[in-house]
């Protein structure tokens, strides 16, 4: 009996994966969606963005205050734009300061700043810096030695890119979504149609079809997580600290997440009436995660109120643990919290399963 | 058709009750099935014969009563069961995005058997199908298709639930055929349908089921004679040709296998 129960798991996590591979719309959202979002985010936010100040008047070639502003990371100078375009992108918000330098005819200089009230943080900011270099370049040119001594240090570091946010988010949500709509689409097709049905009529137990379609799902998502590590750490820079180690936590983190995923899926399989009714419903489970999980923004930015949807979210945590293994070089061991609260949905969303799962 | 009473019966149900809520959807009842026959389930919607067959192929529990499939019975033995026979849904569909060859060997799978998806489906007129997906048959290509997933273990008896609805008269002679090669093969059937035509073609016996009781069992022919020496006669005469006759000819397909 047992024989027969392995070659009929085999067999069917075998004609699973086919069907899977030949359901355009698995692969449609399985990989290309994810992929082609890796790719827009990804590439998109490369740039770390600079404050853009536009330049009335540089005054005379190589003063000091323009060239310590030329040399700040943190501005990026504007000085081909007409003054006229330049006060209206600053009235916008898009420029966040306009700066002239001119020099009376006694040599004295004097340097003049206009934020806007559209970007008052970026006029802050800008407002700071150029402050700062203002006072330096009185003392130095004074020679007056500063009361209050000033030191600063940069630790080395590595340059956290915007696919190294984009992609873990990304492979959360695609493995979510394959779990998901996956299961719960499969399941109330097998019963609907009868297909289950027809299988009681063989030896083949209830045990084995979950076993081996539960297998199928974690190896199409084992094949997700393995392809965009592919294409990300070949082509778009995506950090995995300790090479094989992290891609290998990676993937048992995927496996995690997919079978508490699944627990879902199998709960929208049995609450939902037929196939009409599952994007609602699973809509109603996928889309919250989709913005508010840590998935394109991270969860800081939220307001206070909106903290706690995001905790109460699990792929918020699958994304978490992702990223810091990923990119911190966490082991596993390391995110346990992380590990645990994803277990801990799982027992809740299987203890719901076990008692609403229909098989015919 | 001989009579086959001397035979030893694969299937024995005695006083089959089902009730649904209080509703007897089977009410008492018994017969036996016949090792190697074509035994037909006969009855109007409702009576109870797809109820009856589930119970017999252990897909549904019964509410009273003795079913032995084979010497098994079917409260103790179900495992042992499915292993014996070959089951047809009415309308069931099939895994998706897979081929019939694939499907075939699913089912192998399933009942712990190597087969030859080639040889099955010659077996049934569908060895230039075997790339086709389920969907893309014609109905007749499906019920013959639905039979063939029922035979990948070589079953001791095959269960068909109304194989022949919806098909067109030269689909359904064709079905008739493979039934009979089926049973010509040793398997043991049970068909329900709603065609006294057919059962009258296929059948060495039927039981008539109504409100879930069994009316009448016995071989199609000795139920005739029995109605004629009431004295019945039919109220129309029969002219020598029917439409059936006229699209048959018309579509060109031989009357061979059954004497109708």
């Amino acid at each position: 009996m047992f024989r027969v129960q392995c070659q009929a798991f085999l067999g069917l996590l075998k004609a699973s994966l086919i069907s899977t591979c030949r359901n355009p719309s698995s692969l449609v959202f399985g990989f290309l969606f994810p992929l082609v979002f890796i790719l827009v985010f990804g590439v998109m936010g490369e740039h770390p963005t600079k404050l853009n100040v536009g330049v009335i008047s540089p005054g005379p070639t190589g003063n000091a205050v323009m060239h310590a502003l030329g040399e700040s990371k943190a501005i990026r100078l504007l000085t081909l734009l007409p003054v006229t375009k330049m006060s209206a992108e600053l009235k916008a918000g898009r420029i966040a300061a306009l700066v002239s330098v001119r020099f009376s005819e006694s040599g004295k200089a004097s340097v003049q700043l206009i934020t806007s009230s559209a970007a008052p943080e970026q006029g802050e900011i800008v407002r700071q810096i150029v402050g700062g270099l203002v006072t330096k370049v009185n003392f130095s040119t004074a020679k007056i030695t500063p009361v209050v001594g000033f030191k600063s240090a940069e630790v080395v570091g590595r340059p956290f890119k915007s696919i190294d946010f984009v992609l873990p988010g990304q492979l959360g949500f695609a493995l979510l979504t394959t779990a998901v709509f996956g299961t719960s689409f499969l399941f109330i097709m097998l019963r609907q149609t009868l297909v289950m049905k027809r299988f009681f009529t063989t030896p083949v137990s209830r045990f084995t079809i979950l076993a081996a379609e539960g297998g199928s799902r974690l190896i199409f998502g084992i094949f997700q997580t393995a392809l965009m590590l592919f294409i990300g750490v070949g082509f778009l820079g995506f950090t995995v600290i300790d090479g094989g180690i992290t891609v290998l936590s990676m993937m048992v983190l995927s496996i995690l997440g997919l079978t508490v995923f699944m627990g879902l899926g199998f709960i929208i399989a049995s609450v939902a009436s037929d196939e009409k009714a599952i994007p609602p419903l699973a809509n109603l489970f996928t889309m919250p995660q989709f913005l508010l999980a840590g998935t394109f923004i991270p969860i800081e930015v939220f307001p206070n109120w909106l903290q706690p949807v995001s905790a109460a979210l699990p792929l918020t945590y699958l994304n978490d643990a992702f990223r810091k293994v990923a990119f911190e070089g966490a082991g596993l061991w390391q995110v346990w919290p992380q590990i645990g609260i994803l277990l801990l949905f799982g027992v809740v969303f299987y203890a719901i399963a076990v008692r609403v799962f229909r098989w015919e | 058709m001989s009579l086959t009473s001397h035979r030893d019966p694969i299937i024995r149900v005695e006083n089959l009750t089902k009730s649904y809520d209080g509703l007897m959807a089977v009410n008492g009842l018994s017969f036996d099935v016949f090792e190697n026959e074509i035994f037909g389930l006969l009855g109007p919607n409702g009576a109870g014969k797809t109820t009856t067959l589930e119970i017999m192929e252990t897909l549904r529990p019964k509410t009273g009563g003795e079913v032995w499939i084979d010497g098994l019975s079917i409260d103790r033995d179900a495992a042992r069961i499915k292993r014996l026979i070959g089951v047809q849904l009415q309308q069931s569909g099939y895994y998706p995005n897979l081929t019939l060859t694939e499907i075939l060997t699913l089912f192998a799978d399933f009942h712990g058997v190597r087969v030859s998806p080639k040889d099955l489906l010659d077996q049934v007129d569908l060895g230039s199908r075997a790339r086709s997906k389920y969907d893309h048959l014609s109905g007749g290509q499906k019920q013959r298709f639905s039979i063939c997933t029922t035979l990948v273990h070589q079953p001791k008896l095959i269960f068909l639930d109304e194989p022949s609805t919806g098909l067109d008269p030269k689909a359904r002679r064709e079905l008739w055929e493979l039934i009979f090669k089926v049973r010509d093969a040793g398997c043991t059937v049970v068909i329900t349908t709603h065609y006294m035509d057919e059962a009258e073609v296929l059948c060495d016996r039927v039981a008539i089921v109504n409100e879930g009781r069994r009316v009448a069992l016995d071989a199609p022919s000795t139920l005739i004679d029995q109605l004629v020496a009431t004295g019945y006669e039919r109220p129309v005469q029969m002219r020598s040709a029917t439409l059936e006759d006229v699209f048959l000819s018309l579509t060109g397909h031989p009357l061979g296998g059954p004497d109708v």
